[in-house]
């Protein structure tokens, strides 16, 4: 059973039908079946505040909630695992048969797997008319890399989320082809910052996007970086 | 000790106004770098006589394949001078009584940090990786096992896994290889996407240390080599650790290397005022000493070669640029490497993109 990655797939789902005005429920009938059967799950949203979140973090989650009224902005709801008919015809067009359930069964989403507070703790916002997604990530201490600050891939995993959500809206699923990070600063742990993705140009069907990660100020440029995202299906 | 305070500070604020080349700083010597001083970072880095639980060895959700190369590489640390790098909980494991050149007190630096790549502690679901590095061919290789936790497309590695373990490896080795401590930048070409639950063997290799970086690539393959699933390349900063002796000397060494560490906005605002500026009055009065070490020291080298005096004056600018940034409360990481304008570093790989 398939249950990662498709959270962003359920998230798209979710953004397109707000916008077209249909309930998301409809539109996955997949969804609607489970919400009738005996085991009810109803998924966490992750992309919440929660007790580990810093004040700068719920301080800027409440500037963007505000934006997000009139409609420019839309916060990504952020689930562990979800498994819906996408990720099934995903599952058959790339896997063979012989994958191992229980092993997929246990699949969450990477950046879902920690308890609060320790690991991942992000939202992401997006702007439809700038192409533009905004996350902030607030980094905990399971994600160290030299002692006292964080790990490169910890804020390259970000990166790569953020971009490839800013690819994945206007592109579908789509798979992160270069990324190429320049790191200035050495962000401290725990510390909150805003990374900033932008869709810069469309060859083809090549998603070419910039993405700058700053302090919650935006004084301190942490690091810069261009990514390039491709459909799956081209693959 | 503060002559070496000083030379340290000094290297560290005028090395790239020197050319990558035949001269040798008075305390950072890169032809003996690379000698004693390696395996002693090594023996070090293992920490064999330790109780630390060491994550990279076998456990039961490691695949055959991996198994197969782990005893493989295994036979080679015998004879052809490989070693298989220990794995510990967190980076502070591998570099007990070394004092990190930085002022950083944050909540976090505690016992339950974990680096990032061994915070998934159970067996399989994870990171399974193990790396084997080979201190004169300056090489390293990676077995890395993604598991459930790392899915993102079904089935798949998350590429931002990926990415860390690429990061963490590299970083390893240019530690390991040459001091290399901070990354600078990290360029990931992703090819093909790594199955859940099999095996990815990454290549590492230090392609040149130049100006006080270190420039690593790094190849991501299937077992038998047919399936390329990343190329990346990295480059990284030097910067040497130093024993966690006495108080003046690691002073030294905060006040020239404050720029780095970014203010802890929490513990400063805490103890009340302008965190940049309670921190720039510091770092104004430690200053003329770093540019009259800087000065000394830099003169004696240049003096053989032939454009020393311009690379000098650049060296100058550099400072008084840097000096500038450090009164502000932060340095950048490109400034400590590059000084702007100096022909001699090149373009390098920090302003290289994607």
């Amino acid at each position: 059973m398939l249950r990662s990655c498709t959270a962003a797939l359920r998230t798209l789902r979710a953004l397109r039908g707000r916008r077209e005005g249909a309930s998301p429920a409809a539109r996955d009938p997949v969804l609607v079946r489970r919400w009738f059967s005996t085991e009810k799950v109803i998924p966490k949203d992750y992309a919440l505040p929660n007790p580990s979140w810093s004040k700068d973090l719920r301080l800027l989650f409440d500037q963007f909630m505000k934006k997000c009224e009139d409609g420019s902005w839309e916060r990504l709801p952020s689930y562990k695992s979800k498994y819906t008919q996408k990720s099934e015809d995903f599952k058959t067009y790339f896997l063979d048969s012989k994958l191992v359930k229980e092993q997929l069964s246990q699949a969450q989403l990477f950046t879902r797997g920690y308890e609060d507070g320790l690991g991942f703790e992000y939202v992401i916002f997006y702007n439809d008319d700038e192409k533009r997604t905004v996350c902030l990530f607030q980094g905990g201490p399971y994600l160290q890399g030299v002692p006292g600050f964080l790990h490169g891939g910890a804020i390259a995993t970000m990166i790569d989320a953020t971009v490839g959500m800013c690819a994945a809206i206007p592109g579908g699923i789509v798979m992160t082809a270069n990324l190429n990070i320049n790191f200035k600063r050495p962000i401290p742990l725990c510390s909150v910052v805003v990374i900033n993705s932008q869709l810069d140009k469309i060859e083809g069907r090549k998603f070419f996007l910039s993405c700058t990660v700053r302090s919650v100020d935006e004084k301190i440029l942490y690091s810069e970086a261009t990514g390039k995202e491709l459909p799956l299906s081209i693959l | 000790m503060m002559r070496r305070g000083l030379q340290v500070a000094a290297r560290l604020s005028h090395h790239g106004a020197l050319p990558g080349g035949p001269y040798i700083l008075p305390t950072f010597s890169p032809a003996s770098a690379f000698g004693s001083s390696m395996d002693s970072m090594v023996s070090r880095f293992c920490q064999e006589k330790t109780d630390l639980k060491n994550y990279a060895l076998p456990n039961a959700s490691w695949c055959p394949d991996m198994l197969n190369l782990y005893h493989k590489f295994l036979e080679k640390t015998k004879a052809d001078g490989w070693i298989r790098l220990p794995s510990f909980k967190s980076n502070r494991n591998h570099i007990q009584e070394l004092k990190l050149p930085l002022v950083l007190t944050v909540s976090s630096d505690k016992s339950d940090c974990h680096i990032f790549t061994r915070c998934i502690e159970t067996e399989g679901q994870g990171y399974e990786y193990v790396i084997f590095f080979h201190p004169s061919k300056k090489k390293s290789v990676c077995l890395f096992q993604p598991g459930p936790y790392l899915e993102r497309p079904p089935g798949f590695a998350h590429g931002g896994s990926l990415a860390a373990m690429i990061d963490e490896t590299v970083s390893k080795t240019a530690y390991l290889a040459g001091e290399g401590l901070f990354t600078l930048n990290l360029n990931i070409r992703f090819k093909n996407l790594i199955r859940m639950g099999s095996l990815a063997v990454l290549n590492v290799g230090v392609e040149k240390v130049e100006d006080q970086k270190l420039y690593i690539s790094c190849v991501a393959q299937s077992t038998d080599q047919q399936t390329i699933y990343t190329k990346a390349s990295g480059t990284f900063l030097q910067l040497q650790l130093e024993e966690d002796s006495s108080q003046y000397y690691t002073l030294c060494l905060q006040e020239s290397l404050l720029p780095t560490a970014l203010p802890t906005w929490d513990t400063l605002q805490s103890s009340g005022g302008c965190p940049g500026n309670s921190q720039a009055e510091s770092r104004n009065l430690a200053l003329p000493e770093v540019r009259r070490g800087g000065a000394g020291s830099s003169s004696q080298v240049c003096s053989e070669s032939a454009s020393g005096l311009e690379r000098l004056g650049k060296a100058k600018e550099a400072r008084e640029e840097a000096g500038v940034a450090r009164a502000e409360g932060w340095l950048s990481l490109e400034k400590l490497a590059v000084p702007p304008g100096n022909a001699a570093c090149g373009d390098g790989v920090l302003g290289k993109g994607g």
